[in-house]
């Protein structure tokens, strides 16, 4: 009887530890959103990124439009005067396009592989001044993303909770356990792209929910 | 008035810096530079069991199985050296490093002291041993407190000596003692912290002696605080001459006459009026500590333990000289002989102890080396603070000194030059820029209109390095403007790419810097290939290159 009550226990103290893992985690109208800059993804996740919470863009073959969505986000970042930290797991920022005024609201690190990139979100978890960080893996080679043990994200959510950082990762296919929002972006943009103005690239841009709240449906998505 | 700095043991205690405990074991300090190593000096508990200088090692342990040796180091005197140094320069403007181990401190025009040194000159002798409250001798004691306290934080014990000429405060410093004409101010009446298990000469002597009466002073003082050579040292003895007094009262002519000039340096060692200019020397601004391993080391703990202490030094003397750490620079002595050394660039200079230790840790975590450790040194660039003004209402970091920190720590973990704000150079080359520290409690506010006004396209995702391709172009081309112009790219094989390429626009032509010697010249293409891959392809004059993919 005695170990029944200490089970129960436990599983008291883990449910209200990890809420999402058993189901009980409260619905998105309690929680506020962080915009993107990016209409379509916005309208789908009820008005952007789950605040203080670990999020991934899966971002599938060439073109399909993840740098867009980041650069899109630091300049929503900029225009509200916050600022954001990049980790780029393949050095693959292009800073060319962008306005000194917006990159004077980034910290930008360039890594050289995966192992460096996880090791610096860990350390700007642990800092409360970054309220948003985005993990960029979408150009590292798959061999270093597999080796990428899963209770590396169990412990980033464990550190989103003490400080309330919101994190974006973007990865080439399904790779963050236990994220709280999964997006997949599948546009499929070409050379005439680069022709188009700003407006109508990001118009292009399309995505799924994978894992989440949906606006269209208010239910929970699973997959992967 | 002038204050005189002893350490005692000068190398023993510059050995022992970094491993105070060491105090209370039995300790040998061997002198490596002999020919036949010797033990040049012990802790008391070695010289408890009968551990003494001139002992080989193998005798020293022969006494004591428990014995420690340690090497006599010339870059830890050194260091030893520099920290006393800089203490006594944030005490006084006019130090002199009169020898090793003994630092000369000129009182005169010390603010503080004035009221003290005056009472002294008027009133001549009156420094009591357990002065009253407000007296003008107690501020001259709050001080050498003050200044005994600071060099215990370095981990020097100090003996100090005060009087009205260089050569007396060395006397009383060195010899300090209840003679007439001196007041002794015992260790635990200063500092109360202080390592107590220093059986050894240090805690034998009083910590601080004042003169008041020169005259009285010297005359007690034992003939071999005049420093004589051993000839002399042994006439003496047999004369019956004890004291200087005793020596004094013979009178100068008569003892030169019979033992000749350097009876004249001994009577100048006595004098209590001569004053000589100090040799004012500024402190080194070389904040360096090292250390040799007894046993080499193969685990992280024990490095990051002495790297711990090392560091804690280093800002202790930082904050003595009131400046920051642009730079911290560790390097590893290893057991092949090789040697690793990282400098690591501190994003916002600081003295703070535990973000320069959380850099080197981060940094160290990462590192493997091809052998053990056996020696480390530790070292900081100083740089004067600098000043900021604060926002009066907001600041738009939390927590300003947690981000220095991480900033420092991802510094260490990818290095300076890959951590930071981005800052386009002047120039037109393509992916120009540098790298510089965040400044976010003073970057302006973008107004989100102007954000939307300066959107441009942002599609490509950077190779660093750029991937090297092999092109095939067709014989002709035609431009932007439709005319005639040189071959275009019509298949690619590289590690981005494979394949012929279904649209080639360009080429795009820029180049810069042609009267330097790092000039640059690209033809720019923008390539689709038929899966569907849209690639900068760039033609250099070191060949064609993928820089960039669509993304």
């Amino acid at each position: 009887m005695r170990a029944a009550a200490t089970i129960v226990e436990l599983r008291r103290l883990l449910a209200e530890r990890f809420p999402q893992a058993h189901g009980t985690k409260p619905a998105r109208d309690g929680i506020a959103a962080v915009p993107t800059g990016v209409p379509n993804l916005d309208a789908l996740l009820r008005g952007g990124l789950p605040e203080g919470e670990l999020s991934e863009l899966v971002s599938e073959g060439h073109g399909s439009g993840s740098a867009q969505v980041i650069h899109a986000l630091l300049r929503r970042v900029a225009a509200e005067g916050r600022f954001l930290a990049l980790v780029d797991g393949a050095d693959s920022f292009d800073v060319d396009p962008v306005e000194p005024d917006v990159l004077s609201r980034l910290l930008w690190v360039r890594c050289n592989n995966v192992d460096e990139a996880l090791k610096a979100v860990d350390i700007l978890l642990r800092d409360p001044n970054f309220s948003l960080v985005i993990l960029d893996l979408k150009l590292n080679p798959v061999a270093q993303l597999r080796k990428i043990p899963s209770s590396v994200w169990y412990r980033f959510r464990r550190l989103l909770e003490q400080n309330g950082t919101t994190t974006l990762v973007v990865t080439p296919h399904p790779l963050v356990a236990g994220a709280a929002c999964r997006v997949s972006v599948e546009s499929r943009l070409r050379l005439g792209a680069l022709a188009q103005p700003p407006s109508a690239v990001l118009g292009q841009l399309r995505f799924e929910l994978l894992r989440g709240e949906s606006h269209e449906e208010n239910e929970v998505v699973q997959a992967g | 008035m002038f204050a005189v700095l002893y350490l005692p043991q000068f190398s023993l205690q510059a050995g022992l810096r970094h491993e105070p405990e060491l105090w209370a074991k039995a300790v040998a300090l061997v002198d490596p530079a002999l020919n036949t190593p010797r033990v040049c000096d012990a802790t008391g508990a070695a010289r408890a069991v009968g551990v003494s200088e001139g002992l080989t090692p193998t005798q020293a342990l022969a006494r004591c199985g428990r014995l420690l040796i340690r090497h006599r180091s010339a870059a830890q005197e050194a260091a030893a050296t520099d920290a006393a140094l800089q203490c006594a320069y944030s005490f006084s403007p006019n130090i002199e490093n009169t020898s090793p181990g003994t630092v000369t401190i000129d009182l005169h025009g010390l603010e503080e002291l004035k009221e003290a040194m005056d009472r002294a000159r008027c009133s001549g002798p009156s420094p009591p041993a357990a002065p009253a409250a407000g007296a003008p001798w107690e501020k001259m004691m709050v001080w050498t407190g003050r200044l005994r306290t600071a060099l215990s934080s370095l981990n020097l014990q100090a003996r100090i000596g005060i009087g009205p000429t260089p050569n007396i405060a060395r006397h009383a410093a060195r010899w300090g003692t209840t003679v007439p004409g001196s007041s002794r101010h015992d260790e635990a009446q200063f500092s109360k912290s202080e390592t107590r298990n220093r059986k050894s000469e240090i805690s034998q002597t009083p910590a601080v002696t004042i003169v008041s009466d020169p005259c009285e002073f010297v005359a007690s003082l034992p003939v071999a605080a005049l420093e004589s050579s051993t000839h002399v040292a042994l006439i003496l003895q047999k004369w019956g001459i004890r004291t200087v007094g005793e020596l004094l009262s013979l009178g100068q002519d008569a003892v030169v006459e019979r033992l000749g000039l350097e009876a004249l340096a001994l009577f100048a060692a006595a004098s209590t009026t001569a004053l000589r200019p100090l040799n004012r020397v500024l402190p080194a601004e070389r904040f360096e500590e090292s250390l040799e391993f007894d046993r080499e080391i193969e685990t992280i703990e024990p490095l990051l333990f002495i790297l711990r202490r090392f560091v804690d030094q280093i800002s202790q003397r930082l904050e003595l000289g009131g400046l920051v750490a642009e730079s911290i620079t560790v390097r590893l002595r290893l057991e092949s002989g090789a040697a690793v050394e990282r400098r690591l660039r501190v994003p916002q200079p600081t003295r703070k102890g535990d973000t320069l230790f959380r850099m080197l840790h981060t940094h160290l975590e990462t590192l493997r080396a091809d052998s053990p450790i056996v020696g480390v040194t530790f070292q900081a660039v100083p740089t004067q603070p600098e000043q900021k003004q604060l926002s009066l209402f907001e600041a738009a970091l939390r927590d300003p000194h947690q981000f220095q920190e991480t900033l420092a720590r991802l510094s260490a973990l990818v290095g300076a030059d890959r951590v930071g704000t981005p800052v386009r150079e002047n120039s037109h080359r393509p992916d120009a820029f540098r790298l510089i520290p965040p400044g976010f409690e003073d970057t302006p506010v973008v107004a989100g209109q102007k954000i939307a006004e300066i959107l441009r396209p942002t599609l490509l995702r950077k190779f660093r390095p750029a991937k090297k391709a092999t092109v095939e172009s067709s014989a002709r081309a035609q431009d932007n403007n439709g005319t005639e112009d040189g071959p275009r790219p019509v298949a690619i094989r590289s590690s981005a790419a494979n394949g012929a390429l279904t649209i080639a626009l360009g080429p795009w032509r820029a180049s810069g810097n042609w009267w330097e010697p790092d000039a640059w010249k690209r033809d720019e293409w923008d390539v689709q290939t038929r899966d569907g891959k849209v690639l900068q392809l760039v033609n250099r004059a070191d060949g064609w290159f993928v820089e960039g993919i669509m993304d």
